[in-house]
């Protein structure tokens, strides 16, 4: 993931604390944010067991040329 | 001993009509984004296994199940029950009772259309937790990943509203995935949307999802 920021586990705990006892709605919202962040950074997704009708590798290419294409759109607009 | 494949597998017992499509992708895309892998008796089309037996083995792969048992109810041409989920869930609690150590670790959700229907023709499920998603895939997502990080006790599942945000962008781009692939969307067998949910989701890292994906 070049260029992302990599959450480490003293600022997710932190967040964690800031969340359970802040009374400010804002550090909440940020604490919150920083967990969401840290949760997709970490978890892994599977690769699916069993292929279909399509092979492996056409759908990878299938996948990527519609994000491309999508983020190719998004920056037109 | 269990293996880490287990750990991570989700048993998927619903409907497999056209009328539910909609509710079962989102429970697949939901398994994927959970950090969990989506199984279900749709991923192997061998004429040669006979279904119960793949049913029975898939079941004793998985550590959780998903049980939808919404379409329970009469046919309309031959007036009788339609039994097959209630079945399969049957098959999951008793693996879960009588099975070996890993098997009795199994943890399910089972859901309906109604919350309180299940009294009326599996009552004695009773005690078990009973979830509705009244036909509506963003409250099965929610229902999903909420179990899922009750059961598995994992600190990394993405929270709801992420999950469904993600769904939304996914189905934005899936009729041009299909279009890349070759494929018509009534195509789509349960293993191309796996394949394609799961590739989608590893494709957008985090940084590109909260950006506005």
């Amino acid at each position: 993931m070049p260029g992302a920021k990599v959450l480490t586990k003293a600022a997710t705990s932190k967040a964690g604390k800031t969340l359970a006892t802040s009374s400010s709605a804002k550090e909440k919202s940020t604490a919150a944010k920083t967990l969401a962040k840290s949760s997709v950074a970490t978890r892994k997704v599977h690769v699916a067991p069993k292929t279909g009708s399509v092979s492996r590798a056409a759908a990878k290419s299938a996948v990527k040329k519609a994000i491309v294409s999508r983020n190719m759109d998004s920056g037109r607009k | 001993m269990a293996t880490s494949s287990y750990n991570s597998s989700v048993f998927i017992n619903c409907p497999f009509d056209d009328a539910f499509e909609s509710i079962r992708n989102a429970i697949v895309f939901a398994i994927y984004d959970c950090g969990f892998i989506p199984r279900c008796a749709l991923e192997e089309n061998n004429s040669g296994n006979v279904r119960f037996d793949k049913i029975q083995r898939i079941i004793a792969e998985c550590k959780f199940g998903v049980h939808d048992i919404s379409r329970t109810e009469l046919d309309a041409h031959n007036n009788l029950p339609r039994f097959n989920m209630p079945l399969e869930l049957g098959v999951f609690l008793g693996a879960k009772r009588y099975g070996g150590p890993d098997q009795r670790r199994k943890n399910c959700l089972i859901l309906d259309r109604e919350q309180y229907r299940y009294q009326q023709f599996i009552s004695d499920v009773a005690g078990q937790d009973i979830r509705s998603h009244h036909g509506e895939p963003q409250t099965a997502i929610g229902l999903i990943r909420a179990w899922l990080s009750d059961a598995s006790e994992r600190r990394t599942i993405p929270g709801g509203r992420d999950i469904t945000r993600r769904y939304q962008s996914f189905c934005n781009d899936f009729p041009e995935i299909c279009r890349n692939a070759r494929l018509d969307i009534d195509e789509v067998t349960f293993n191309d949307f796996s394949v394609f949910a799961s590739d989608w989701l590893r494709e957008n890292d985090a940084k590109n999802e909260y950006s506005g994906v």
